[in-house]
């Protein structure tokens, strides 16, 4: 196997590799272990969610830091240990992440710390209760080999047995491991004899020790024979077992058995050498072999992707002591350089952190900048010096810094400054304003009053401690320092008192006028005249108020505020800030200055300030009441959001003094009903005694018939009561008849009541179905002409009707009929449908089926070529791979990397060598050099693996993926013991926990508490301490294997057998809240209403306030409008609503949709209201309603009533952004598609009165669009003669754009040229009318518009081009320009930068 | 409650009425040096450039104000801005474009 982390060389996997490997799962540690039984309802104070918080951040970085770097900073592996500490009892993998980070992943500490270390959290966690298992001993191992700690195997051995755990495979090999590391070789044979009694495999780990264990030995001639041993035994030799080897030759000097071993390697098993290399650079060093490095650093292809493991090397070197072999290696790296980003630093870092002598840093530090790497190494020396508190060394960096003519400022004494203060050490604080002194730098007053004064009880004191310590610098950070100190701690009276004594020094030092004033204050100089100043309230002229916008001294005040109780002085000086013009010089004026700092002043109060000063900011409000002070509204409410955390009512009700009043409202909703077939019967034949009109009874029996899916009996009723059939009936019957395959029966329904020449139409989902059963039964000319029927009675066409499209298609497909297949795409696709890439795939599936697989990737081109896209590949790519076909093999692999980039062609190809059981050939592709992890792929294929049983390709898949760069190991296990879970075989997830632990990976939480479940579930003891886990919703609570078995088949869209399940486990047991959430969602994704609402029943029976999620009330919401069961549809908005989720916008838009339909303007009215406050939040814009409103009212042939309430509020909106009724488009366009042309009138009219009397002019604009859509030209261009200068470019842009998102639709840009081509930018239109050409593969106009953009001089962008040159080659015509040579996605993306940088 | 304090939050950051923000401000420099900087495109009414009080450091961001918006277009007519050797990161404060996006039915 190829695998570098099981060896027995304890430096050995230094970098990366290993360590990239390990550390997913910490940020999923962060749960704070409760106490069972004793669980306190007690909320979360803020500091602990703080805590928590901190916990979950330091978690992250570590978990970056080890992904990206192979290595942990010491400071931060310790705070994670104080942390987890902390919380209690440290769970089973927290402990392990611990222990297992106190390796190699830590270069830049030395060998024996990192012991004490692992020691010191071994024993302080089993302290605190942590429970250790094999894989926590087997941690440890590692840890001492590759710290190379000196240990006895047997001992622990036995304290292993006497803490009762058993040893296993891995804990064998290590233990040989340590053997070898001593040249023990009868104790590493005895282990062998263990491992060969328990019938355990030798590994290819395992001889990697016995080689360096026969070297150790002395005898290097049998280490060199392991090797023909082990190939005897059928284990291959492997990147360990050379390591090993070399390592050996490394550690005799032998210069000559290394390049010769090296060679051989590279020639018979072309291996990627660099990263042994690199460990062989480190043996060498350690054996005092430098002479020899340069060679083999020769060898090594410093690639970008090799950047971590050698910086690891680095930094292990100068750990060591070899910090010039270690500066050596970082100047190779040199040709990595990109740009001018400064190279080096974290040598740099790590040379201060192990106190290297000043002057060797300073040579460092030249030699980067002569080599160019490093353009300012001293300053980045300092701040390392500066932020690990070596006050020396930074003064030292300082003062070479001023000889090199480096600029030194205030700042860099503050982190000093920091330190001291924190020791209390007035000594250290005194000598660092000495040494800047010195160095010629001045310091700010931040300095003063923020690292400084500080340390003293008042600026007085500070002033004569300075002065004793010879260190009181008269500059004017000082003197305002003071003064700030004084006003900051409420002192008013000092800070008069000094502002007054400064003010002669202050002026001598400036000016010389006695009667100015210049103080320096955040920065500005403001002169102040102060003559005769010696009240209050001018004292807050002098200081706080100088005469210059609210900002500059809003903080200072708010600071006093908060430190005063004098409630009137508060009064005072927002009376004066209200009333003196002079401090609201901005426009806005008084109002919103002193609305804007009250808010300020709240806002800067934490909760609990708020509670303390509640009395008396009541107080406040009501004197700002009595001297008449007002603030805006906007204010107001922001004020209370402010407040409304901090659970203070009456003071919010105080509030309300402040601002004018508004007002609110509330509104209900209506329930449903439900019908019965017996009931309905009984009324039917009552009213048909009585000789009543039936009609509706006889309706509602048709469909509660259908419901109950009772065709024979629905036909009967039908025959008997012919006459008093409605349509409605009819249709559904149609349906009816489909889903039980009676083609016949629906066909004759649908020509007698619903002819095509008639203008009634069946709804999308009848439409379907015919053309479903028609389909699977042959009917192919009567299942295109329903298609056709469609597109001319244009049915509407959802999502949804594009996945039936794909049902029918693709079983045409399974089939093999490629006729068939082909004419219903074709029709399908004509009719207009949004861009679905999953409707082309049936193109390819029918000649995999017939297994024409020149067919199937011509179809795979064509596609890509017509519609963008990529599908059925991974198929196809099977299919070949199965075949053994190389040319086409090589041929799709070409058109890929051409069209994506070689990473996704390498993935592609993996997949399918992994897919067809090619494993060695697979592993040749995935460790292509530069290969990283790709998460959405390898995420793609595992979870296809699950979903399709294929225990042993996921298996080959984790392997494979071992040492892929940025592999997250612990989901690839994950999914392994998913697929375990699923076929309920403990054995095989066993296995996995041996692996994980020989690949040394810290499990997440999650992956143990699944394999814990499988193993529990198959009555088996769980081996380690179980982690408590946090989400209750996570699979692992569910009841019983049936639930798993409901959501796996949900997950392959089987909701039927999974509803039948369901339908037997009813009454026995409860499911989860979850479960009923899927279920439900995977039968209204398969259009089963009724099961849906059948299964919310019994969720709501089981579960007390059960509430869908989200996504499956949207689902059931839309479902509802489809059949047109809008009372319900609003029932269960309500209920979601009352319950604080959200649904979707399509769930909301398709419900005021079809209430606007309906004329319903009751609900439409209830239904605005329920959304009142989260129409923003859902993405519902308030336009939409007010157009659905109107045409509401349109609908109730009420046009005044939809005038009336519509103008208003398009003025309103013009004023006021937040309540953004703005367009009419919506409803223009309704009225005007189904021909209500005096509606239409009606609203253009109200259009054009807008515009002409009010100067709004975005109806107009979409008046004027309208008439472009419905190609009225002559009535648009009479439109643009008036109002032509008033359109918006914007909304033509967004007009444009939607137009050319399908096909059909350049006339319109046409159009729009031909009007009003002054309006339009010309680069964007071309674009755009390109585009729609490009969608119609309407050829010559496409040629014709690039001709005219030629001609006109207009400069396409690249993207327009590159589309242009692909739409050509496509069809085959030459391409007139050269194409832009980047992916499409390149272009994308400049373009929406582009956008995004101008708008 | 939480949420209320999110909201809070929230409010908090969206108010700052500043026009750019910066980050990876080099530690070297201090608010002068990015005044000074930021002076070239026009009049700089503040900068604000938080330090830690815990670490002396400032934290790598900071948020300036500029007179006349203009000013603002002149900061973003350059490609990039390179201050003392680390190229800056800048983005446009929002609250300028505020009530003029396009609202669509669907």
């Amino acid at each position: 196997m190829y695998k570098l982390t099981e060896t027995p060389v304890p430096y050995l996997i230094i970098h990366g590799v290993e360590g990239r490997n390990i550390m997913y799962q910490i940020r999923f540690l962060t749960v704070a272990p409760q106490q069972e039984g004793s669980v306190k309802e007690e909320p979360i104070s803020e500091i602990q969610t703080r805590r928590t918080w901190q916990f979950d951040w330091a978690l992250n970085k570590l978990d970056n830091s080890v992904r990206k770097t192979g290595r942990i900073r010491k400071t931060l592996l310790l705070k994670i240990f104080h942390e987890i500490c902390k919380t209690g009892c440290p769970g089973s993998n927290q402990t392990l992440l611990l222990l297992r980070s106190c390796g190699t992943l830590l270069p830049e500490v030395l060998l024996p710390e990192r012991t004490e270390l692992a020691h010191m959290m071994w024993d302080k966690m089993k302290e605190l209760g942590a429970v250790y298992d094999t894989s926590h001993y087997n941690a440890l191992l590692k840890v001492y080999l590759q710290n190379e700690h000196k240990f006895s195997p047997t001992e622990f051995l036995a304290r292993m047995e006497e803490a009762n755990v058993q040893p296993n495979r891995v804990t064998y090999q290590r233990l040989i491991a340590a053997y070898c590391n001593e040249g023990d070789i009868e104790g590493a044979s005895e282990i062998l004899g263990f491992m060969k009694n328990k019938d355990l495999p030798i590994t290819e780990a395992v001889f990697s020790s016995l080689v360096k264990g026969h070297a150790r030995s002395g005898d290097v001639k049998s280490a060199e024979n392991i090797l023909s041993v082990m190939r005897m035994a059928g284990v291959e030799p492997g990147p360990d077992t050379y390591l090993s080897l070399l390592n050996v030759y490394a550690e005799k000097g032998d210069a000559d058995s290394i390049k010769k071993t090296i060679e051989e390697v590279e020639k018979t098993e072309g291996y990627v050498m660099d990263r042994i290399l690199m460990q062989v650079i480190f043996s060498l060093a350690k054996a005092g072999y430098p002479q020899y490095i340069e060679d083999i650093k020769e060898r090594i292809r410093f690639e970008k992707e090799l950047l971590p493991d050698a910086m690891n090397l680095c930094l292990t070197l100068v750990t060591h002591g070899f910090e010039d072999i270690g500066f050596h290696i970082l100047k190779s790296l040199n040709p990595l350089s990109r740009g001018n980003v400064d190279h080096g630093n974290f040598f740099l870092q790590h040379c201060v952190n192990r106190d290297m002598p000043v002057n060797k840093l300073k040579q460092f530090c030249t030699e980067l900048k002569e080599a160019e790497m490093h353009s300012a190494p001293l300053p980045f020396i300092l701040r390392c010096a500066l932020e690990t508190n070596k006050s020396a060394l930074a003064i030292d960096v300082m003062k070479i810094m001023k000889e090199e003519g480096l600029p030194l400022r205030p700042h860099y004494s503050w982190p000093l400054l920091v330190v001291f203060q924190k020791e209390k050490n007035l000594g250290g604080i005194f000598e660092v304003l000495k040494v800047m002194h010195e160095l010629g730098v001045e310091l700010d007053v931040e300095t003063y009053t923020n690292y400084v004064f500080k340390n003293f009880a008042d600026s007085e004191t500070a002033r004569a401690q300075l002065k004793k310590n010879d260190c009181l610098f008269e500059t004017v950070g000082l003197s305002v320092a003071e003064i700030r100190y004084e006003a900051a701690h409420g002192r008013l009276n000092n800070v008069l008192d000094i502002s007054l004594a400064e003010r002669s020094q202050c002026s001598q030092v400036f000016t010389g006028v006695n009667s100015i004033m210049i103080v320096k204050a955040n920065d500005n100089y403001f002169i102040q005249d102060l003559n005769a100043s010696r009240t209050f309230r001018d004292f807050f002229f002098f200081f706080f108020f100088p005469p210059i916008d609210i900002h500059h001294f809003r903080n200072s005040l708010i600071l006093g505020f908060k430190s005063s109780d004098d409630v009137s002085l508060w009064s005072k000086i927002t009376e004066l800030l209200y009333k003196d013009e002079r401090y609201c010089l901005t426009p806005p004026g008084p109002t919103e200055a002193v609305g804007y700092f009250l808010y300020h002043l709240i806002d800067s109060m934490s909760d609990s300030e708020v509670q303390a000063k509640e009395e008396r900011l009541r107080q406040y409000f009501h004197q700002l009441k009595k001297m008449n002070i007002v603030i805006p509204t906007s204010h107001y409410s922001g004020i209370c959001r402010l407040l409304d955390p901090s659970q203070v009512p009456e003071l919010i009700k105080d509030a309300r003094l402040l601002p004018h009043k508004k007002s609110l409202t509330t509104d209900n909703i209506p329930e449903s009903a439900k019908s019965d077939v017996s009931a309905l019967e009984k009324k039917l034949e009552k009213r048909k005694a009585e000789n009543q009109p039936i009609t509706d009874v006889l309706k509602q029996l048709v469909h509660a018939l259908c419901e109950e899916e009772n065709m024979q009996k629905a036909l009967e009723v039908k025959a008997k009561y012919e006459p008093d059939m409605v349509v409605g009936g009819y249709a559904a019957l149609i349906n009816l008849c489909c889903r039980h395959d009676n083609v016949e029966e629906a066909m004759n329904l649908k020509e007698k009541v619903f002819p095509k020449n008639s203008p009634v139409a069946l709804d999308t989902g009848k439409y379907i179905a015919l053309v479903e059963v028609l389909a699977k039964h042959g009917r192919l000319e009567d299942a295109i002409n329903i298609l056709t029927e469609m597109k001319e009675k244009d049915v509407p066409i959802s999502d949804r009707t594009v996945a039936s499209f794909f049902r029918i298609l693709n079983a045409a497909a399974m089939r093999g009929e490629v006729e068939t297949v082909h004419r219903l795409h074709e029709t399908i696709v004509n009719l207009g449908l949004p861009e679905t890439a999953v409707l082309h795939s049936p193109l390819i599936t029918v000649h995999l089926e017939k297994d024409d697989m020149t067919a199937a990737l011509e179809a795979l081109m064509n596609c890509y070529k017509k519609y963008g896209k990529i599908l059925q590949l991974h198929n196809i790519y099977c299919r070949l791979i199965e075949k053994g076909d190389a040319d086409l093999l090589q041929k799709v692999s070409d058109f890929i990397s051409s069209e994506y980039g070689d990473m996704m062609a390498l993935y592609d190809l993996f997949f399918a060598f992994l897919q067809t059981g090619k494993y060695k050939e697979a592993r040749k592709v995935i460790e292509t050099p530069g290969l990283r992890a790709h998460t959405g792929r390898l995420h793609w294929f595992a979870k296809r693996c699950i979903s399709s049983n294929q225990m042993e390709t996921l298996e080959h898949l984790v392997e494979l993926t071992q040492n892929l760069f940025e592999c997250d190991r612990d989901e690839m296990y994950y999914f392994l013991l998913q697929l375990c879970e699923s076929n309920g075989d403990w054995r095989k997830a066993e296995a996995v926990w041996t692996k994980i632990q020989e690949e040394n990976v810290v499990p997440r939480e999650k992956t143990l508490a699944l394999l814990a479940d499988i193993l529990e579930k198959n009555g088996q003891v769980v081996p380690f301490d179980v982690p408590k886990v946090r989400h209750e919703d996570s699979s692992l609570t569910d009841s019983n294997v049936e639930e798993r078995r409901i959501k796996i088949l949900c997950r392959k869209n089987n909701a039927k057998e999974a509803y039948n399940i369901f339908l037997e486990m009813q009454g026995k047991k409860e499911f989860h809240h979850r479960s009923y959430d899927i279920l439900i969602k995977a039968l209204l994704m398969q259009n089963c209403l009724e099961e849906a609402i059948e299964v919310k029943h019994a969720a709501e029976t089981h579960i007390k306030g059960f509430t869908l999620n989200s996504a499956a009330s949207s689902l059931l919401i839309i479902s509802q409008v489809r059949r047109d069961y809008l009372k319900d549809a609003m029932a269960v908005l309500k209920g979601i609503l009352d319950s604080g989720v959200l649904p979707t916008r399509p769930a909301v838009t398709a419900l005021i949709q079809a209430l606007a339909e309906k004329g319903d303007l009751k609900n439409l009215q209830a239904l605005k209201n329920m959304l009142e406050d989260i129409t923003k939040l859902i993405g519902v814009s308030a336009s939409l309603i007010a157009n659905a409103i109107a045409l509401a009212h349109t609908k109730n042939n009420d046009l005044d009533a939809a005038v009336e309430y519509l103008e208003p509020l398009l003025i309103s909106g013009a004023q006021n952004p937040d309540q953004a009724v703005k367009n009419i488009s919506y409803l223009l366009r309704k009225v005007s598609e189904e021909g209500l042309e005096p509606a239409f009138e009606k609203f253009g009219v109200m259009a054009e009165r807008l515009a002409s009397q009010f100067g709004i002019y975005r109806p107009v604009t979409d008046l004027f669009l309208q008439y472009v859509s419905a190609d009225r030209v002559d009535d648009a261009r009479s439109l643009i003669q008036r109002y032509g200068a008033s359109i918006e470019k914007r909304d033509l842009v967004t007009f444009m754009a939607r137009s050319a998102s399908k096909p059909g639709q350049a006339k319109k840009i046409e159009t729009l040229l031909e009007l009003i081509p002054e309006h339009l930018d010309m680069e964007i239109t071309y674009r755009y009318l390109m585009k729609c050409y490009e969608l119609d593969g309407d050829v010559a106009s496409v040629k014709a518009v690039y001709e005219k953009t030629k001609a006109k001089n207009i400069q396409l962008h690249e993207l327009t081009l590159k589309s242009l040159a692909v739409f050509l080659k496509k069809v085959g015509e030459p391409v007139p320009f050269t194409e832009p040579p980047e992916t499409f996605k390149f272009y994308v993306e400049q373009l929406r930068k582009r956008r995004f940088e101008t708008s | 409650m939480a949420a209320a304090r999110a909201a809070r939050e929230a409010a908090r950051r969206s108010r700052k009425l500043f026009d750019i923000f910066v980050a990876e401000v080099p530690w070297t420099v201090s608010s002068k040096e990015l005044k000074e900087y930021f002076s070239q495109f026009g009049s700089v009414q503040r900068c604000q450039l938080p330090f830690d009080k815990d670490t002396g450091f400032h934290k790598r961001y900071c948020w300036i104000k500029f007179s006349t918006p203009e000013d603002v277009q002149n900061v973003f007519q350059k490609d990039s801005h390179i201050l003392e050797g680390a190229k800056l990161i800048l983005k446009e404060q929002s609250h300028r474009r505020q009530g003029q996006r396009i609202n669509q039915s669907n």
